[in-house]
């Protein structure tokens, strides 16, 4: 029976991170008028910084917590097809700066949003 | 309202086939399952986009659904930034690098072939017909 109930924590956390995710990103993109995927990276960004400070709090917040949090909501309010998608679109358009720096910052700056979420979440 | 529907329950279903291909991949030394999980996934999300925006077979609902939800729930970015955190700081440099500059190159590989699926099963149905 655990591991039914475990699942669908895992399945409310999801569908609350997808939806999170649509609605964000889409404002973002639809506010901002980027020439890059703002949408995307901010949420990337936003869901590392969450992670890091889930992963420091973990002790305190109970296996099924984390799994809620952390498999379901996180993991899902971010993406990786979404980024890697719209990374070759800006390639396959020429728009090599945009997605050299899509990928770069990408990847240092979702580095240390996870740091920074470890920080604060010592602090607390 | 009816997308939003479609999204979170395609966003977690996703997150349910991410957390059971977790479970039975082993991700000790190497995040294998992530690893896994965002590359399948890349190349799913081509197929779909090449399906929705080339051959319009697949409807803006059908999009939302697959490509926002299911697929956007199933790859992860947050834990592939966790896991690269983790062998970085545990000491394990070149790991690290490899992991990184292998999801980031075959994760666009994977689009690319995803994409190019349709057009070429469908460019030999033609010539079979022809």
């Amino acid at each position: 029976m655990v591991i039914i109930l475990n699942g669908v924590v895992v399945f409310l956390g999801g569908a609350l991170g997808a939806t999170s995710r649509f609605l964000l990103s889409s404002w973002i993109n639809q506010t901002a008028r980027a020439r890059w995927p703002l949408g995307t990276f901010v949420v990337n960004i936003f869901g590392s910084l969450l992670i890091g400070l889930v992963a420091s709090q973990s002790s305190t917040l109970g296996g099924r917590w984390t799994l809620f949090l952390d498999m379901g909501f996180i993991g899902a309010f971010t993406t990786f097809s979404s980024f890697s998608y719209e990374t070759l679109t800006l390639l396959q358009a020429g728009e090599y700066l945009e997605a050299g720096l899509n990928l770069l910052l990408s990847i240092v700056v979702g580095l240390l949003a996870v740091t920074a979420g470890f920080i604060i979440g010592r602090a607390l | 309202m009816k997308n939003i529907g479609l999204i979170a329950i395609g966003g977690g279903l996703g997150a349910l086939a991410r957390w059971a291909l977790i479970a039975l991949i082993p991700g000790y030394l190497f995040p294998t399952n992530i690893f896994v999980i965002n590359l399948s996934g890349s190349f799913f999300l081509g197929l779909v986009m090449s399906l929705a925006v080339e051959y319009s077979l697949l409807k803006e609902r059908g999009r939302l659904f697959w490509a926002v939800g299911v697929l956007g729930g199933f790859t992860t970015f947050s834990t592939f930034m966790m896991g690269t955190y983790s062998l970085l700081t545990g000491g394990a440099i070149p790991t690290a690098f490899t992991y990184l500059a292998a999801s980031i190159i075959l994760g666009l590989g994977a689009v690319g072939v995803g994409f190019a699926v349709p057009r070429l099963v469908f460019r030999r149905l033609a010539s079979r017909d022809g």
